[in-house]
């Protein structure tokens, strides 16, 4: 019997005669007549029969339309070969299109990692089949988990499935099914050798009339949704060319390195096909390394089958080797690969050592997807630099009447089209990036275009430095921002409040930069100004600057009191046009908490704000900045689940937003180094940590108190591995920067007294451990009061380093300032 | 098509003696193993819904999802099945029924989704999709919902018919019936020839081997009449039903000569 009784496809009459099967069936006596014709070959396309010269050994895999038999071919050469045929019932004209095509596919295929067609015919009952090479193995990602196969032998294997791609992208033909199950790997002395061996959705170029036949007479999604491109995703596009193929090929590589694929299959498949098509289109998967620190346990299970540490392998994905997969996973086509052997090339160049053709995601990419969200909005490159240098534009135009406005607007549109964008070829604009367009700008402006418009030039500069600052460049900004207020004064005098603004703004580049103490003296002073020019009302964004500087100086009561003021002024609705600027305050206030200690009150703060917070998409990354300073709230707890879960979702997203150097992701990885630490995670720590100190000491300055607190962490981290001497070496440099640079009774001083008196407790060295911890006991009492945890922390090491010494009476004379020993306990 | 014996429910072919009503009011009745329910009517009615949403305009994935969100809501959403009238008497007309107010509510009611469990209590592994005629390209959804139904009916009938000749000890009265009866008649191929097939069975005249055929094509006859009667109520309304099926698309229906 054929293993199959296919009913569905016959026509209607056919099946009505089934119906009246046995109808009227006599009770005995012969049944129809027996008709001339005769035929066995039904019986013998299974296996034990023949199909051709070909005898049928097994069944090998069943798909919707054919059957693969294993069989064997005993002329001229005995060799066991791959069968498809296509079922019985199955031979539609639809049917037989694709499987023509895929057998012309096959065809015009040479290639030593694409199965090869041997034989193609028709069956005795006249359904076509093709005989190929029979691959013998495992799909690839089973064969490179089954040997164990290190992270370059993976990448190896996959270069050389770029390369079959490539062939037969190279003789028009797209695959548009890549997956782990039709790449097959066998292996022969120790050489694996991978095999395309499906090639029954794919496209033939230059085919029209197959394209047809596949693309409108079959609606179905063809493909496997986790490896299809967006715009194979996209059913209205006819429009699949080779790089949908790359597309997959990034995916599978995505799995190859990883273990798991970049959407997480059972929530991805959720929501049925919209969701998915949806989720393809519109969400950037996350990245290599971001996923596998989300595999917990799993991920051991990963890096054990390739023969690495989970540490190691999520360092060696982060940098640089996910950016390939990344880069070939691109929503847009022109930003993939170009090609599959350029694919492979870059695959390549990572083996080397030489620089990758993939780049990290860029702002530029980030603000392209914005844009291309909001297509309907924006429109045209102005429309598109509107975006790329923030609100700002608009808004500081808004402030000097209508009319005025819209002339302004238009110049400076003249200018950025013009001048800017003239400068960069048509072809070039797409890969423009945002500091190439600032730089032409600046270039321009130095040139002196807008010599006899003073006024427009200031405003272009402002909106310059704020664009530097946005991509992390506040050295640049700041040069800005002095001839912006340089000119403005000249013009407007001191008072004037386009002066007052740009003076107020160079402030947030001097907290990029670190310069806490100029923050306070420049946004005191302005402060008196404003009071007096324009009396209370302006003062509220004011308030914001000085509290924040309050904050970083280390005087949280005077921040808190400040901050709250602030909020009040807020919710009495006087205040409508600021109300945008509630979450800023709340957050801030919230952090002052987590200074303080006052956890549960600072949680609850954050956790209201963002809960009726609305931020604007050019804000969208303060969102995630606060989202680290909750997580590190939660790790002050030590709800270190919650922290972690919370760190990952802020850092990648401003990794992603901002980029790995930017100030604003640096600030917000501080806490997550610590958690690492306090977890006893000490290679993930030591990943993070030497990372982000070396791009804090390059990208801001040796002094920064950002770097000072990586360098702080750093040093915790080398007393818990008991690397003394260099533990001191880097306690030394913290605090010696951190009293220079904040003073000495500012908490990071503080804490770095604390924590080398804790090196000195392990050491030993009691004697030299007493005045410090003596320092930061009295420092924190005075800055963060008697019961702050980090206070009831110094104390308690100095009970323990009283103890140690033999020093009993001091040592209760400590102890009975704590206040519940568990609670104490609890913390260490 | 190759029919598959087991669901992942369990929905195995003994729960099938029972009719498709007694189900439903065992649904009505608030009695139902939801799971199970869902697996079995899933399982053996798939591809009708499927096919009439196809012709519907939603594509495979849609199809697959509605599916199977239909039939959670058949056996979990009481009301529908409250509303469905017994006294019509078909199952296929109900499940038509419900599956046109499933999609009014849907529509209606982007919400109803949030209805089913996130979890599927059964899960459609949908490995083939069936194929329809070329000449139902321009046919109706409904017509196409008959043709599936019908489709799915037959496979159902031969799969059954043949599990119960291999248990048998009944090879041969199959493979006689398949290659003279069932194999022609779906156009597979032309008949076998008598003389021939006996000589490759091994069986002694061909005079008996029409007596088996024929003993197939009544087991044939009678499997199929027993699953008409799981899907009325009653004994005259099987063959209304049956009728029903021969008739309808009356532009298609040849009747055999």
């Amino acid at each position: 019997m054929t293993e199959s009784d296919s009913i569905f496809g016959a026509e209607l009459d056919r099946l009505k005669r089934l119906l009246t099967v046995g109808e009227e069936e006599p009770d005995d006596g012969p049944a129809e007549p027996t008709p001339r014709t005769a035929s066995l070959h039904i019986l013998t396309e299974r296996p034990g029969g023949q199909i051709g010269r070909y005898k049928l050994l097994n069944i090998l895999g069943e798909g919707g339309m054919g059957i693969v038999y294993l069989a064997e071919q005993e002329k001229p050469i005995r060799r066991q070969v791959a069968l498809k045929v296509i079922k019985p019932g199955m031979d539609s004209a639809r049917v037989i299109a694709r499987f023509e095509a895929e057998r012309q596919a096959l065809a015009l295929l040479d290639h030593p990692n694409i199965a090869q067609i041997h034989d193609a015919g028709t069956t005795e009952a006249g359904r076509p089949y093709f005989v190929m090479e029979y691959v013998k193995g495992l799909t690839i990602t089973e064969h490179c988990d089954h040997h164990k196969l290190t992270i370059e032998d993976r990448l190896n294997l996959f270069r050389q499935v770029c390369l079959a791609v490539h062939h037969a992208h190279q003789k028009g033909i797209i695959h548009r099914d890549i997956k782990p199950s039709n790449i097959l790997v066998s292996t022969q002395d120790d050489q694996a050798d991978p095999k395309i061996i499906d090639f029954g959705v794919a496209k033939a170029l230059a085919q029209p009339l197959t394209e047809r036949t596949l693309a409108t007479e079959d609606s179905q999604l063809l493909g496997t949704p986790e490896y299809m491109s967006p715009e194979q995703a996209d059913m209205a596009s006819v429009d699949i060319d080779t790089r949908s193929d790359i597309y997959s090929l990034g995916v599978l590589l995505y799995a190859l390195l990883t273990g798991v694929l970049p959407f997480d299959s059972t929530t991805f498949r959720e929501g049925g096909i919209e969701h998915i098509r949806q989720v393809i289109r519109e969400t950037d998967p996350k990245t290599p390394s971001t996923r596998l620190s989300s595999l917990g346990e799993e991920a051991k299970k990963v890096a054990q089958s390739r023969r690495i540490e989970v540490a190691a392998l999520a360092k060696c994905l982060h940098k640089e080797l996910e950016w390939i997969p990344l880069k070939a996973m691109r929503k847009e086509r022109s930003e993939r690969y170009r090609s599959a052997s350029e694919l492979a090339d870059d695959i390549e160049n990572y083996l080397k050592g030489v620089p990758l053709i993939a780049g990290p995601p860029s702002t530029v990419y980030r603000l392209k997807k914005f844009v291309r969200r909001n297509r309907a909005l924006v429109t045209g490159i102005v429309a598109v630099l509107a975006v790329l240098l923030g609100g700002v534009v608009v808004s500081t135009l808004f402030a000097i009447g209508q009319a005025r406005a819209r002339a302004e607007t238009q110049l400076i549109a003249d200018f950025l089209e013009k001048d800017v964008l003239g400068m960069a070829s048509r072809a070039k604009i797409g890969e423009a990036t945002v500091s190439y367009l600032l730089d032409a700008a600046s270039k321009r402006l130095d040139e002196g275009t807008f010599e006899d418009r003073p006024l427009i030039e200031a405003s272009i500069r402002e909106t310059l430095a704020w664009t530097y600052r946005h991509i992390g460049e506040p050295n640049q900004a700041e040069q800005y921002f002095l001839r912006a207020i340089e000119i403005y004064q000249q013009h407007h005098g001191e008072e004037h409040p386009d002066t007052l603004r740009a003076t107020n703004d160079i402030g947030w580049v001097y907290e990029d930069q670190g310069r806490y103490h100029d923050m306070e003296r420049l946004w005191t002073k302005n402060f008196h100004i404003r009071q007096r020019v324009s009396g209370v009302e302006s003062q509220l964004g004011t308030m914001n600057c000085l509290a924040v500087t309050f904050y970083y100086l280390g005087r949280y009561k005077e921040a808190e009191s400040l901050f709250e003021k602030a909020l009040q002024l807020i919710r009495s609705e006087l205040r409508g046009e600021d109300v945008w600027l509630r979450p800023w305050f709340g957050c801030n206030l919230a952090r002052v908490y987590t200074a303080q200690g006052r956890y549960e009150e600072a949680e609850q703060l954050f956790v209201e704000t963002f809960k009726t917070a609305e931020w604007p998409e050019e804000h969208i990354s303060a969102k995630f900045m606060y989202t680290s300073f909750l997580a590190d709230t939660y790790r002050e707890q030590g709800r270190y689940a919650d922290a972690e879960r919370l760190f990952d979702q802020a850092v990648e997203a401003l990794r992603l937003l901002r980029g790995t150097k930017h100030v604003r992701t640096l600030r917000s990885t501080l806490g997550l180094d610590r958690l690492y630490i306090e977890q006893g995670r000490f290679s993930q720590a030591e990943d993070l940590l030497g990372d982000a100190l070396e791009t804090a000491q390059a990208q801001l300055r040796k002094e920064h108190p950002i770097t000072l607190s990586f360098m702080n962490s750093l040093a915790v981290l080398r007393t818990k591995q008991k690397q003394y001497d260099e533990a001191e070496r880097f306690f030394d440099e913290a605090l010696k920067g951190r009293q220079r640079e904040l003073g000495d009774d500012h908490p990071d001083t503080l804490e770095s007294k604390n924590d080398l008196a804790v090196l000195y407790k392990e050491q030993a060295r009691y004697d030299e451990a007493e005045p410090l911890l003596l320092e930061a006991v009295e420092g924190r009492r005075l800055k963060l009061g008697d019961t702050h945890p980090h206070t009831q922390e110094s104390v308690k090491t100095l009970n323990e380093v009283y103890k140690a010494w033999g020093k009993p009476e001091e040592a209760e004379k400590w102890r009975s300032t704590l206040p519940q020993r568990d609670d104490a306990e609890e913390r260490n | 098509m190759k029919f598959r014996d087991q669901t992942d429910m369990g929905g195995t072919r003994g729960g099938f003696l029972t009719t498709h009503w007694s189900l439903i009011e065992d649904v009505k009745a608030g009695s139902d193993k939801n799971g199970a329910l869902i697996g079995l009517l899933l399982h053996t009615y798939w591809k009708p819904v499927y096919c009439y949403l196809r012709h519907k305009g939603r594509d495979n994935e849609q199809a697959k999802d509605l599916t199977q969100d239909f039939f959670h809501e058949v056996v979990l959403n009481r009301h529908l099945v409250g509303r469905a009238d017994k006294d019509k008497g078909q199952f296929r007309s109900f499940l038509l029924y419900a599956l046109n107010q499933y999609l009014i509510n849907r529509d209606r009611d982007q919400r109803a989704q949030k209805r089913i469990p996130r979890e599927r209590l059964a899960s459609l592994d949908i490995a083939e999709l069936p194929d329809l005629p070329l000449s139902f390209a321009q046919a109706t959804a409904e017509d196409s919902y008959h043709y599936a139904w019908l489709s799915a009916l037959l496979e159902r009938v031969t799969a059954e018919v043949k599990t119960a000749c291999q248990e048998q000890g009944m090879e041969n009265h199959w493979a006689l019936f398949h290659e003279r009866v069932l194999q022609p008649i779906l156009g597979n191929s032309d008949p076998a020839s008598l003389t021939q097939l006996c000589e490759n069975l091994g069986i002694g005249d061909t005079k008996k081997a029409s007596n088996m055929i024929v003993t197939v094509k009544r087991r044939f006859r009678s499997v199929l009449m027993e699953l008409v009667r799981n899907t009325v109520v009653s004994e005259g309304q099987a063959r209304e039903e049956l009728e029903y099926l021969l008739q309808f698309l009356p532009e298609n229906a040849q009747r055999p000569e």
